[in-house]
Order: structure tokens, then C-alpha cells, then sequence
């Protein structure tokens, strides 16, 4: 039990060293499936359930990475998984952006209730709804299209609310500056207030990007022809084949998925750590 | 040892409390304007999501196969999910799920965050380290602790090559299984939680602390008495979306055990993917949906009900 | 700038809507034929699109192959039959016809009309694929369940190649021959077809009649089980795993067991990964009382299917003998057509293939299926590790799954 901030240099070096080193274990102990999976990605087939286990093989198999190219159409999956995400995000920041800035910074009657109603919605869960919301695509005569994995879920209230709580602080004088200008109610969201809203819009592109690389219940019921319309995580199921699962193939695939959301990550770390608490998005 | 959250309302921010204040500015003709501009968004989020839980309910209360004309049966599918012993299992399984994992990611998420303090030299490295599995496909986790868990696999063989001991087979063992699935689960989930604390902790003021600590108080009791209560309206936010989600367990299940061995796995989201998908019994399946739904709303309502007692804002 | 942006990304959505709309995924288009196949891999890929393209010179329509993994096949077909969205050709396993027969045509007057020659097909294969009397499906291929086993690791523990026929005494004696040298005899499975006959032949057991009704509560089932069970125990025979498959066939190509139970369409697959000598035998039964089932699979037409004339030329000649012929070269499938046969023993490359088939195919009976299968199969991937590996009773087990299919 330290003093917080005590104050004597020595005991307190000596004892942060060892914190810290114990911290370093523990997040390699914490990489360490993720680092397992990488190391038997570049296992050959024989070398995966070796005893003892080793990390690596005796030689590293790049043509892994290749073999998940030919063995399925890992290529196709990963355009798959781009088009929906980009598009699913790109529909998702468009309404969001508007609805956001009409529940922050316009009057009009029914506001209240209809924010409400979003907020309500934050709490259903994906799942409650996948029964029903099949048959609506059935409906629709969508099923195993681009436009069931993408549509339905671009219209999730939390983009609505991450940008209303964004433009709730915006400075009124900007919006009476823009007045005097002339630009009119459209004029002012577009030039005024959505390059404000930038850093807000990139967390919001970040979190719906990799939400739709990462779904998979939905395109497990909506695509029938995985060959062609599948997603990465369908994709993944692939390997788990009739002929025998691909283990060092299934981990080889699993990297090549992680990568995006994984660089995004890396490259945002700041942004999104903000959007996380701006917008309270914990709890996932 | 203080359970009781100290009773000061300090002047720190609380980053993450949700509320509804504000400002409708412009006047005139932006009537029009706000419902144009929601329009778009309101009627996509009625169509996919508020008709979806109106047709659940409609169809929750037919016989409703996948091919073939749905058919009237009031209530009978609430009944049958009362006394089919596969749903009581569901539901018990995912209660167990929920109260093994909530505690546990809380716990792990707010140890890292307060552990992660900015004194921990790069402590960003650290942060992308433990948020990583959080963006990852859950596919792709599963799968990878899949092989981690099995016999022969990661942690089998480094027990008995390193200790001689034999693991049990977790995923194939009842009494493991789902423990086995809680631990994967918090590994892969609890990054988030961790960075709303992390952000919640870094702003209490110094000053508050200073204090604290003049009038005594050990690292051990600061946190408990003057951070905690601080971060409490975080704490109240991440515990709800926490309960929410974990209700929804079920990838990691369907994609280690698929439910076994037996049904010692089986969640209520699988129950209806089964009833609706292998089974076709949509009817049924949105019963148990509509189920799902209130245990959220309720479990919810009590947490808001509750927060009164111990959260505090500014 | 910002307008063009966001002009660009509306352009973007919208011709993305477009070609979703127009992107062959519609069913309905008249001059397409939707396939429906179960798809592993894109090698399956190919060899299907080359069967599909068969299909498309006959008919004059365009094939287009849907796939899905077999272990998600059937959960997709039950959600798109006896819809707008259901393929036209719908690829049936012969346990499984029962269960979709509802929303397949009945292919008899067709058979009739353009003078289809069914008696090229085996027998049993054809029947295997029809319901009350009435054709579902045109077969492909067909096959009774086998035993492959190790060679090599049969050689190393001093077991005599097991001959056709041999019994649950010789497999006994040899697992016990292998357990010395360190080997576990036998790849254990809870996926239904594989379990259902290593049963069957051990003692008769039928986890469904053939009248198609569930019958797991006969006793000799759980006489079966326990014997496997039993296997498992004495660790001779591996642990099944319920959430894998093909943990199975896994255990056997890597080397863990010596034998694992499979159809002729296994040989291939397990020829080209395994890095020993595969040989092929029966199923142990009891002397004297040599049993196992045959399954297969074929096409058949979805009622909802706007061109079942073009479907039906197309299935002919996805079935023809030059077709089936080339399958069975690649070794894939051992075809349905008697007259293609001989192609797939002569590139088997299994010593004894041929005597082994010929055994088996004697004494085959079709593997009954269920209205309820994929129920069944999804129930014994969840319970049936419990009671293969021994942890509970068998008979309690096959009850309790018995138990929820009876609601």
C-alpha cells in the first residue's frame, strides 16, 4: 500500500520497476493468444499440435497467406467486407450527421419525443430483432443482396447521438455569424457546422466501419451464397470445412481480418479513445 | 475500508453522463428544417428497427412457420416457452453468463484503468494493447481460443509439457464450458470498459486528492473514497451497456461449442437462432425475442432506479 | 470540396444500391438457373462451376452456383424454399429429402415426358432420393459408409490388413495391437450420418426407421453407443467433438487415429492430406452379420422454380455419364450412374477399394431420414459428446434428445 504521492525517491523507483515489469508480463500473457495465433499461422499443417508446443515452426510458412487466397475466395470476402462497411458507414454518417445536428440545433415540434424514441432504441439489442426483421427482408425481396447486409443497420440511433451531443457545444455565435453571411439553415450545417464536426464524424466512421466488418449473425441469416455475397466472418467459418479444419489457414485468415480494424486502431488510438467517452460507447 | 461511496459532490466532470438538455436556438422557419433534416434518419430507424419489434410481437403470437401461412395462437408460444426445459436452460445459462462476466470485466477493466495511471510510461502502447481483441473480429477470437482451449491445443500442452498436468478438455466439459467462454469473453470485451474508467480516473483533480492523502488516506482508500465515487456516474453507464450486451451473448458460444456439451452453453440468442433458423419456428423464436427484450428493459429500468442510491453527478 | 464529397459518397451509395438490385442475386431472372450446392472451398468451387456448366449447354440458360458450407447449407435452404427466393436446383443429401420434400417438385413426370432413363442408376441410389414413391432428386453419387484406416500404422502394430468384412472381434484385437504402439484406433464423430452407421453396423441399431419416424430410444442404439463409449474410455478411440465436424477427419490425416468411418467421397480428400498409405475396409459388425448404410446425393428442382423443363435438361446432363464420369476421375464422388463406376475405381489409388465397395455395396441399405434430421444432427453435435465420450449414460442421452424432438 503506497502513499500516492509519497514522496521518497529509492523504495518508490525500485517498486515501480517491478509494477512495471509486471505490467509488460501481463500484457504479454494478455497478446498472447493473439501472438499464439500469428505463430501457428505460419505453422506447416504437421507442426500445428506438435508437443511441446513451440511458437513458431521449424520454418516459417508465408505460402500460408497465399493458400488463403486459393483455398476460398478470401479475396472476394475481403471486397465483400469493404463494400459494406464503407457504404453502411458512408449511410450512416449522412442521416446521422443530419439528425444530430436537427436534435441539437433546430426547433421543431416532436423533438423531444422523437429523441427519446432513438435513445430507447440504443438499448435493443441486434438480436431481438433478427427474427422479424428477416421477414421484412423476405418482404422486400432482399434477401442475399448488398443492400440487406448494408441498409438496416446504417439507421442505429447511437450516430445521432455521439453528433447531437457534439453539436450541443457548439458556440451559438457561429450559427449567427452564418446568418450574416446569408447562408441559410442548409448553408450553415454544411459549411458551418459539419467541418466542426470532423473529429466527431471520424470516430463515428471508425466504430460503424469495424461494427459492420465484425457482424456476423446478420449475414449468417441474410447471405445464402457465401461464395459470392460473404463477409469476412462467414468467410472465416469457410475454413471449418467438411474436408478437415484448416487450422493453420483459419489462423492465417483470422490475421488478414484483424489487420483493418487492427491499423485503424493503431493509427486513431487518440480519437477514438475521446469518442469512447465522449459518447459513452463502454460496455460493448 | 469504505463500501459506503463518500457523500462530497465535487465539481469534476462526469465525462460519460447521458442527459437531455438542449438548445433550441433557431426559431422561424426551422420547424421544417429539424423534421427535414431527422427525417431521413427517424424513418430508417421506424422501418428497420421500430416495425421489426411491432412485427415481433404480432408474430410472437401465431403459429409462424418459415414456409406455409402463419396462424393465430394468442399467448401459446409464451406458454410452450415456460414449460420447455431447453428455454429455462437458456435463460439460466445467459443469467449465468451475466453474472459471471459483468462483475469480472468490471473488475479487470477498472484494475487496468487505475493500473494504467498516466505515471505508467507508454501508457498508450498499453492502452492499443488491451483495446486490440475489443475491434477484432469476435469470429476470429473465438476461433483462435477454440484452438487455445481444446486437447493438445496452446494451454493443454504447455501444462503438461512445462508441469505435467492434464487440462481438463474446457470446451467439452459441462462444468467448464461456460467458464471457458466467460473467461474468452472478458479478455475480448472488457477494452472498452477500461477506457471510459481510464478517462473517467484521469479527471479527478489533483487537488481532491492532495487532500485525501493529507488527511491520511492510503492509495487503497483515495481510490475507494474519493475515485470511485467520482467516476461513478462512468461506473453507472458502463455497468448498464455491460448488462445490456452480455445479454446478447452468442458468437462465442456458437462458434466454440455450439451450444455443448449437452446444453450447458446454449444462450438465449442461440435459442432463437435454433427455434427461427434450424427449426422454423419463427412464431416461437419471436416470443422468445420479445422475452429477451423485456429482460433488458427490466434489467435496465433497475439499474436506473438503483443509480439514485450510489451514483453521483456534478 | 465538402459537396463533392458528399456528392461522390451519395453517387457512391446509390450505384452501389443499383448493382445491388441488378447484381445476379435475383432468382427470378429468366434466363438464369440458381444452383444451390454445398461449397468447402474454392477448388469445390471450380469442379461445381465446370458440373454447372454442363448444365447450361443443355438447358441454354445460364447455371449460377450458390454456395454455402455444408454445415450452414441446410439452415439456408429451409429458410428459402417454398419462396420467391428459393434456387431452382436444389443439391439434396438422400437422409435429408424427406425433410424438404415439401418444397422440391416431384421430378416423376418429368422422368416420364423426356424419356430420362433411370434404370443407368443404381438402384439404391435412386430410391434413396424418393419419398413416398415419389422421385425428389436425381443422384450423383452414392456410397455405402466405410472404415479408412491407417496402413501404415496397421503395419507398424502387426495387424493383417483388415480384410472386407471383417468383424467388431478383429477391430477389437487390432485396437488393442494399436493402443501398444501408442496409437488410438478409431476417430469418433457425433455428425449424424457417420455415427448413425458406425451404430447400424455394430449392432443393427437405427437412430431412425425407414419409415422415417425417430427411433432413438431402441435399445440396441445406446448398446452401440456405450460400445463406443466404451472405445473412449479405454482410449482407443478419440474424443468426439460436437462443435467440429470434421475433428474426425482431423485426428485421422494428422495420424492421432488409425481408422475414422467415411464414404468414397472422403477418399479423395483424405488420400491427398494424409501423409501415410490409406486403406479402405468395411465397417465392423458382428460376425456373420455385416451391415452398413449407403447414402448419396443429388439434384432436384424447387417448386417454386419458374423453368422446371430447363432445370430438368440441366440436372440430365449434370448427371450424365460423360459428367459423372469426370467426377469420379477427380475421384470426388462415386457415382450414382453404373456405368461411371469403373472411372472412379481406376483412380481411387486405394489398394482393395474395389473388393470394399463391392462388399459393402451388397449388404447397404439407404440411410433412412428424417422429417426432423437437421433437428437430429443439430441435437447429437450438442449431446451426442456426452454420451460417445462417456460421460453420461446412453441411454439417458438419446432419450433427453429424443425428448426435444418429440415437441
Amino acid at each position: 500500500m503506497s502513499d500516492v504521492i509519497s514522496r521518497g525517491r529509492g523504495p518508490r523507483n525500485l517498486r515501480s520497476a517491478v509494477g512495471y515489469t509486471l505490467l509488460v508480463l501481463v500484457a504479454l500473457l494478455f497478446m498472447s493468444p493473439l501472438i499464439f495465433m500469428v505463430g501457428t499461422s505460419l505453422k506447416a499443417p504437421s507442426e500445428i499440435f506438435a508437443t511441446p508446443p513451440a511458437l513458431f515452426g521449424a520454418t516459417l510458412e508465408w505460402g500460408n497467406y497465399a493458400e488463403v487466397f486459393s483455398y476460398a475466395p478470401f479475396a472476394r470476402y475481403l471486397v465483400n467486407g469493404v463494400v459494406v462497411a464503407v457504404s453502411g458507414t458512408v449511410i450512416t454518417l449522412a442521416v446521422s450527421a443530419l439528425s444530430g445536428y436537427a436534435f441539437a440545433r433546430l426547433r421543431w415540434r416532436g423533438r423531444t419525443a422523437t429523441f427519446t424514441v432513438f435513445l430507447a432504441t440504443m438499448m435493443l439489442p441486434q438480436e431481438v430483432i433478427i427474427v422479424p426483421a428477416f421477414v421484412l427482408m423476405r418482404e422486400l425481396g432482399w434477401i442475399n443482396t448488398y443492400q440487406a447486409l448494408i441498409i438496416p443497420w446504417a439507421f442505429t440511433a447511437l450516430g445521432a447521438f455521439l453528433l447531437r451531443q457534439f453539436f450541443v457545444t457548439v458556440p451559438r455565435e457561429l450559427e449567427d455569424a452564418s446568418r450574416i453571411d446569408g447562408l441559410g439553415e442548409f448553408g450553415t450545417f454544411f459549411r458551418i457546422m459539419l467541418p466542426l464536426a470532423r473529429p466527431t464524424l471520424a470516430v463515428l466512421a471508425v466504430f460503424t466501419f469495424i461494427t459492420y466488418w465484425n457482424s456476423f449473425l446478420w449475414p449468417l441469416v441474410v447471405v445464402n451464397d457465401v461464395s459470392s455475397l460473404g463477409t469476412i466472418p462467414l468467410g472465416l467459418q469457410q475454413f471449418f470445412g467438411q474436408q478437415g479444419t484448416q487450422w493453420h489457414l483459419i489462423m492465417a485468415a483470422s490475421v488478414i481480418s484483424m489487420l483493418p480494424s487492427t491499423i485503424l486502431l493503431i493509427a486513431l488510438q487518440r480519437y477514438l479513445v475521446r469518442g469512447i467517452v465522449t459518447s459513452g460507447l463502454g460496455g460493448r | 475500508m469504505a463500501n459506503v461511496p463518500a457523500r462530497e459532490v465535487t465539481e469534476a466532470s462526469a465525462p460519460a453522463a447521458p442527459k437531455d438538455h438542449s438548445g433550441g436556438r433557431r426559431r422561424g422557419r426551422s420547424g421544417a428544417w429539424g423534421v427535414g433534416f431527422a427525417a431521413p434518419h427517424a424513418l430508417g430507424l421506424a422501418l428497420f428497427t421500430l416495425v421489426p419489434i411491432g412485427i415481433a410481437l404480432f408474430m410472437s403470437l401465431h403459429n409462424w412457420p418459415m414456409i406455409g401461412s402463419p396462424s393465430w395462437i394468442g399467448l401459446d408460444n409464451y406458454q410452450e416457452l415456460l414449460t420447455d426445459p431447453t428455454f429455462r436452460t437458456a435463460l439460466g445459462n445467459t443469467f449465468l453468463f451475466v453474472v459471471l462476466y459483468v462483475p469480472l470485466n468490471l473488475v479487470v477493466s477498472l484494475g487496468m484503468a487505475a493500473w494504467l495511471s498516466p505515471r505508467i510510461r507508454h501508457r498508450q502502447i498499453f492502452r492499443v494493447i488491451f483495446f486490440l481483441p475489443t475491434v477484432t473480429p469476435i469470429v476470429a477470437n473465438a476461433v483462435v481460443w477454440r484452438m487455445l482451449y481444446q486437447p493438445g491445443g496452446a494451454i493443454d500442452a504447455t501444462a503438461q509439457s512445462f508441469f505435467g498436468i492434464k487440462m481438463p478438455d474446457f470446451l467439452a466439459d459441462p462444468n467448464w464450458a461456460m467458464i471457458a467462454i466467460v473467461v474468452m469473453s472478458v479478455w475480448q470485451g472488457f477494452g472498452y470498459n477500461m477506457i471510459v474508467f481510464s478517462s473517467a480516473l484521469d479527471s479527478v483533480p489533483e487537488s481532491q486528492l492532495e487532500a485525501a492523502s493529507l488527511d491520511g488516506a492510503n492509495a487503497w482508500t483515495a481510490f475507494w473514497r474519493i475515485k470511485l465515487p467520482l467516476i461513478s456516474p462512468s461506473l453507472f453507464f458502463a455497468t448498464t451497456m455491460t448488462l445490456i450486451t452480455s445479454f446478447q451473448v452468442f458468437i462465442q458460444p456458437y462458434i466454440m461449442t455450439r451450444g455443448g456439451p449437452g446444453d450447458s452453453t446454449v444462450t438465449l440468442v442461440q435459442f432463437i437462432y435454433n427455434q427461427g433458423f434450424t427449426f422454423q419456428k419463427l412464431g416461437l423464436a419471436s416470443a422468445a425475442a420479445w422475452v429477451l427484450f423485456v429482460i433488458i428493459l427490466g434489467v435496465t429500468a433497475v439499474q436506473f432506479l438503483g443509480q439514485k442510491k450510489w451514483v453521483h453527478y456534478e | 470540396m465538402r459537396v463533392r464529397t458528399a456528392a461522390v459518397a451519395a453517387a457512391a451509395v446509390g450505384a452501389l444500391l443499383l448493382t445491388g438490385c441488378s447484381g445476379g442475386q435475383s432468382v427470378g431472372s429468366s434466363d438464369t438457373l440458381t444452383w444451390s450446392m454445398w461449397i468447402g472451398s474454392s477448388e469445390d468451387q471450380k469442379v461445381w462451376d465446370g458440373v454447372g456448366g454442363t448444365g447450361a449447354e443443355a438447358s441454354g440458360k445460364k447455371v449460377s452456383l450458390q454456395g454455402s458450407p455444408f454445415n450452414d447449407y441446410w439452415t439456408k435452404i429451409s429458410t428459402q424454399l417454398g419462396t420467391d427466393s428459393a434456387p431452382c436446383i436444389v443439391t439434396m443429401q438422400s437422409l435429408r429429402v424427406n425433410q424438404f420434400s415439401d418444397g422440391l417438385l416431384p421430378l416423376d413426370d418429368l422422368v416420364k415426358s423426356t424419356g430420362f432413363d433411370s434404370d443407368a442408376f443404381d438402384e439404391g441410389a435412386m430410391k434413396a432420393l424418393a419419398v413416398d414413391g415419389e422421385q425428389y432428386a436425381i443422384p450423383y453419387d452414392t456410397g455405402p459408409l466405410l472404415l479408412f484406416y491407417n496402413k501404415d500404422a496397421f503395419g507398424d502394430a502387426g495387424v493383417a490388413a483388415p480384410a472386407p468384412g471383417w468383424t467388431v472381434d478383429d477391430f477389437e484385437a487390432a485396437a488393442t495391437a494399436l493402443k501398444k504402439k501408442g496409437k488410438t484406433a478409431l476417430a469418433t464423430t457425433v455428425e449424424d450420418i457417420f455415427l448413425e452407421a458406425l451404430v447400424f453396423a455394430h449392432d443393427g441399431g437405427q437412430m431412425v426407421d425407414d419409415s422415417g419416424g425417430i427411433t432413438l430410444d431402441n435399445a440396441k442404439n445406446a448398446e452401440a453407443v456405450e460400445w463406443i463409449a466404451g472405445l473412449v474410455k479405454n482410449a482407443t478411440a478419440t474424443r468426439a467433438d460436437g462443435a467440429d465436424a470434421s475433428a474426425d477427419d482431423n485426428a485421422f490425416i494428422n495420424g492421432t487415429a488409425a481408422t475414422v468411418v467415411g464414404g468414397p467421397w472422403n477418399s479423395l480428400d483424405f488420400k491427398a492430406k494424409a501423409t501415410f498409405e490409406v486403406g479402405v475396409t468395411t465397417l465392423p459388425s458382428p460376425k456373420g452379420a455385416q451391415k452398413t448404410y449407403a447414402a448419396g446425393s443429388g439434384f432436384g428442382i424447387s417448386k417454386t422454380c419458374s423453368d422446371p423443363e430447363g432445370a430438368f435438361a440441366a440436372i440430365t446432363a449434370m448427371t450424365s455419364e460423360k459428367t459423372l464420369t469426370s467426377l469420379a476421375q477427380d475421384g470426388r464422388a462415386f457415382p450414382a450412374r453404373t456405368a461411371a463406376q469403373a472411372a472412379w475405381y481406376k483412380n481411387a489409388g486405394i489398394d482393395g477399394a474395389e473388393e470394399t465397395l463391392n462388399s459393402a455395396l451388397a449388404i447397404a441399405v439407404p440411410l433412412p431420414g428424417s422429417a426432423d434430421g437437421d433437428k437430429l444432427n443439430q441435437l447429437l453435435s450438442q449431446y451426442g459428446p456426452q454420451m460417445v465420450n462417456g460421460e453420461k449414460p446412453a441411454k439417458d442421452v438419446l432419450a433427453e434428445i429424443s425428448s426435444q424432438l418429440g415437441k
